[in-house]
C-alpha cells in the first residue's frame, strides 16, 4: 500500500466528536493546571472536568444512529461505540464527583491537577477501545487507560501500600500487554490485516479445511483471552486486583474497578465478537470456564475478608465472572458470512452491556460510601462500619442499597443485570452456566448482607470521627442510589436498545472509500 | 467438532515445546557449563562497582525530568523529519496535522515549564 497516495482529507470528523471532546478536555486540563493559581485550581478543574464529560455525553447523541467507520476503518461509530461510551462517560462523571472531596482534603499533600488529567486520558483510552475497528487502536486505547490507571493507583506516593499495589498492577499489567500484543501479532499474521473487518473475513474464509491454520488461530485466541483476562481481572489472572484495589485511594478504586474493566470488555467484544466471531464455538467454552472459575473464586475468597475494600475487590472479580457469562452466551452459526440469521446469541452481548451499566452504579456507589466514611476519619474494615446506621443513617441506608443491589435483589438494578445474563446463558443452551451464576450469587449473599447486618444490628464503638462537608460526594451517592432504584425498572427498554445496536455490530459496513485499499491476502 | 481436540493438542504441543526448550537450555548450562564461583562474581554488581559507598555525595541529575523533557523533544524530531521529507506529498492536510501535533507537544512543554521542571537545583 502506498502511504503517500492515501487520501488524508478523508476522515469524517463529524463521527468522532465525543472522543475528540474528551481529548480536548485532557489538553485543556493540562493548560489549566499550568496556569490556574493553586488556591483556585480545585474548583476550576473539577468544573472543567464535569462540563467536559457532560459535553461529550451530549455529543454521543449525534453518533447514536450511525453505522460508519472512518480513519481507514480504525475508528468505528456504531451502536456499540455509543453504548460503551455512555457507560464510560457516566462512570467518569461519577468518578469526578466521588473524588472531588477526597482531593480537596488531601490537596496539600497530593497534586490535584494531575489527578484530573490522568483521569481524562484514561477515559479517552477507554473511549478509543470502545470505538476501535483495528487491532492497533484497541492496543493503544488499552494502554492509554492502563498507564494512567497505574499512576493513579500509586497516587498517594508516600503511602507504602499504595506504591506496592501500583507496582504489582504495573508489572502484571505490562506483562499482560505483552501477551495481548503477541496474540494480536498472531491474528495479524493469520489474516494479513489489522482491521477487524478484514480479520473476520480472512480468518473465516481461510479456517475451513486447513487444520494447521485453525491451530494457530486457537493460539492467537488463547493469547488474546489471557492478555485481556488480566485487564478485566478474570481468575486465574486476578492476582493484582486485591492489592491494587486496597492500596489505591478509595475514589481511585471506585474508578479503576469500572473504567479499565469496561475498556477490557470493550476490547473483548470488539476482538472476539466482531473480529473472531466466526470462531465463537471455539472461544466461548474458554470464556465460559473462566467465567465459572472467576465468579466462584471471587465470591468464596470475599467471604473471609474483613477489610471492605478487599472484599469489594474480590466482589468485583466475581462480577467480572457474571459479565463473562454474557460473552460466553454469544453464538454464531457455522457460516462465515455476515448474515444476521447465523447469529443465535447477541442477547449475550446486550446482557453484558446492561450488566456493565448496572455495575457502574452498584460498584462506584459502594466505593463512594466508603469514601464518605473515610472522609470522616473512619477506616474501611467491618468494625469501622459497625453501628453506622445509628450514627449516620443516610449513608448506611445508601450502603445497604448498594450491597443488596450487588447481591441481586429485585427491584434493584443488580437483579435485572443478573436476570438478563442468566437469560442469555439459557438461550445459548448453557444451563450449567446459568446455574453457576445462581449458585455464586447465593454465596455472595453472605458477605454482602454481613455488611448490612453489621451496620444495622451492631453497636458503634467508633468515637474519633470528625465532621466535614462533602457536597459533591453526597450528590453522587444520591444520584447513584436513584440509579440503582430506577434504572432496573427501565431495564427492558435499555436491553432492547443495546440489542438493536449490537445486532448491527457484525454487519456494520465501512463507508470509507480508502478501506478498499487494505490488504486482503494473508 | 472432531478436529477440535486435535487443534488444542497442537497448541499444547507448542506450549510443551517452548517450555522444553527453555528447560533444555537452562539444564545444558547447568550440566556442561563450568562453575568457578569467587567473591567478586558473587557481588551484586559484577562489573566492579563497589556496592557500599559513602552517602555524602551531593548530586542531583534529576533523571526523570531530563528523561521526560527528552521525550518531548525527541518525539518531535522523530516525527518532523519524515514529515519534512514528504512535505509536498502530504500537502495542506499534512501541514495542519503537524501543527496540531506541535501544539500538543507545546502543551506538554508548557506544563513541564510551569511545574518547574526547568528550574535546576
Amino acid at each position: 500500500m502506498d502511504l503517500l497516495n492515501l487520501d488524508l482529507s478523508g476522515p469524517q470528523w463529524g463521527l468522532v466528536w465525543p472522543q475528540l471532546i474528551v481529548f480536548l478536555l485532557a489538553v485543556v486540563l493540562v493548560f489549566a493546571d499550568a496556569f490556574i493559581p493553586k488556591h483556585r485550581s480545585f474548583e476550576m478543574l473539577t468544573g472543567i472536568s464535569i462540563v467536559g464529560y457532560l459535553l461529550a455525553l451530549g455529543a454521543l447523541y449525534w453518533q447514536h444512529d450511525k453505522h460508519a467507520a472512518t480513519f481507514q476503518g480504525s475508528f468505528r461509530a456504531d451502536g456499540l461505540t455509543v453504548f460503551l461510551s455512555l457507560i464510560i462517560l457516566v462512570a467518569a462523571i461519577f468518578s469526578v464527583l466521588t473524588s472531588a472531596n477526597y482531593l480537596k482534603d488531601y490537596g496539600e499533600r497530593v497534586p490535584i491537577g494531575e489527578y484530573y488529567i490522568l483521569l481524562a486520558f484514561s477515559v479517552l483510552g477507554a473511549l478509543l477501545v470502545s470505538s476501535a475497528g483495528d487491532l492497533i487502536t484497541i492496543f493503544v486505547g488499552i494502554e492509554l487507560t492502563a498507564l494512567a490507571t497505574y499512576v493513579l493507583t500509586g497516587y498517594t506516593k508516600r503511602n507504602a501500600q499504595a506504591v506496592e499495589g501500583a507496582l504489582k498492577y504495573f508489572l502484571l499489567g505490562i506483562f499482560a500487554s505483552a501477551i495481548l500484543l503477541y496474540g494480536m501479532a498472531w491474528a495479524y499474521g493469520l489474516s494479513g490485516s489489522t482491521g477487524l473487518d478484514n480479520i473476520r473475513a480472512n480468518v473465516g474464509a481461510a479456517v475451513e479445511g486447513q487444520e494447521w491454520f485453525e491451530a494457530s488461530v486457537l493460539l492467537a485466541l488463547l493469547l488474546l483471552i489471557v492478555g485481556l483476562g488480566f485487564k478485566i481481572a478474570a481468575v486465574p489472572f486476578h492476582m493484582w486486583t486485591p492489592d491494587a484495589y486496597e492500596g489505591a485511594p478509595t475514589p481511585v478504586t471506585a474508578y479503576m474497578s469500572v473504567i479499565p474493566k469496561a475498556a477490557g470488555f470493550a476490547a473483548m467484544i470488539r476482538l472476539l465478537v466482531q473480529g473472531l466471531g466466526p470462531l465463537s464455538e471455539d472461544w466461548r467454552w474458554l470464556i465460559a470456564v473462566l467465567a465459572v472459575l472467576t465468579m466462584m473464586l471471587g465470591n468464596i475468597v470475599a467471604l473471609s475478608q474483613r477489610n471492605l475494600k478487599r472484599m469489594l475487590a474480590y466482589s468485583s472479580i466475581a462480577h467480572t465472572g457474571y459479565m463473562m457469562v454474557g460473552l460466553a452466551a454469544y453464538r454464531e452459526g457455522t457460516g462465515f458470512g455476515n448474515d444476521l440469521e447465523n447469529i443465535i446469541g447477541t442477547r449475550g452481548v446486550s446482557a453484558l452491556l446492561y450488566y456493565m451499566l448496572a455495575y457502574v452504579f452498584m460498584n462506584i456507589g459502594a466505593f463512594a460510601v466508603l469514601t464518605w466514611i473515610q472522609a470522616r476519619g473512619r477506616g474501611v474494615t467491618l468494625d469501622d462500619v459497625s453501628g453506622l446506621a445509628s450514627t449516620d443513617p443516610l449513608p448506611a441506608a445508601a450502603m445497604a442499597v448498594f450491597m443488596v443491589s450487588l447481591m441481586g435483589i429485585p427491584p434493584l438494578i443488580g437483579f435485572y443485570a443478573k436476570y438478563y445474563v442468566i437469560l442469555a446463558a439459557m438461550e445459548a443452551d448453557m444451563l450449567w452456566l446459568a446455574i453457576a451464576v445462581v449458585l455464586a450469587s447465593g454465596i455472595s449473599a453472605y458477605f454482602y448482607l454481613r455488611v448490612v447486618a453489621v451496620m444495622y444490628f451492631s453497636s458503634s464503638d467508633v468515637t474519633n470521627t470528625r465532621s466535614v462537608r462533602t457536597p459533591l460526594l453526597n450528590a453522587s451517592i444520591i444520584l447513584l442510589v436513584i440509579g440503582n432504584l430506577v434504572l432496573g425498572l427501565f431495564s427492558a427498554g435499555i436491553v432492547d436498545l443495546s440489542e438493536d445496536w449490537t445486532n448491527a455490530l457484525t454487519v456494520a459496513q465501512t463507508t470509507d472509500g480508502a478501506d478498499a485499499a487494505q490488504v486482503t491476502n494473508p | 467438532m472432531e478436529t477440535f481436540g486435535d487443534n488444542w493438542l497442537i497448541v499444547g504441543l507448542m506450549a510443551i515445546a517452548a517450555l522444553g526448550m527453555g528447560l533444555l537450555l537452562l539444564g545444558l548450562n547447568l550440566l556442561i557449563g563450568p562453575s568457578r564461583p569467587n567473591k567478586t562474581k558473587g557481588d551484586p554488581y559484577e562489573s566492579g562497582v563497589p556496592d557500599v559507598s559513602p552517602v555524602k555525595a551531593r548530586f542531583t541529575p534529576r533523571f526523570y525530568m531530563v528523561a521526560m523533557l527528552f521525550v518531548v523533544f525527541d518525539i518531535e524530531a522523530v516525527f518532523i523529519f519524515p514529515w519534512a521529507v514528504a512535505f509536498d506529498a502530504l500537502g495542506r492536510y499534512g501541514f495542519l496535522a503537524m501543527l496540531v501535533f506541535l501544539f500538543l507537544l507545546l502543551d506538554g512543554y508548557i506544563y513541564a515549564w510551569k511545574k518547574g521542571a526547568l528550574e535546576w537545583v
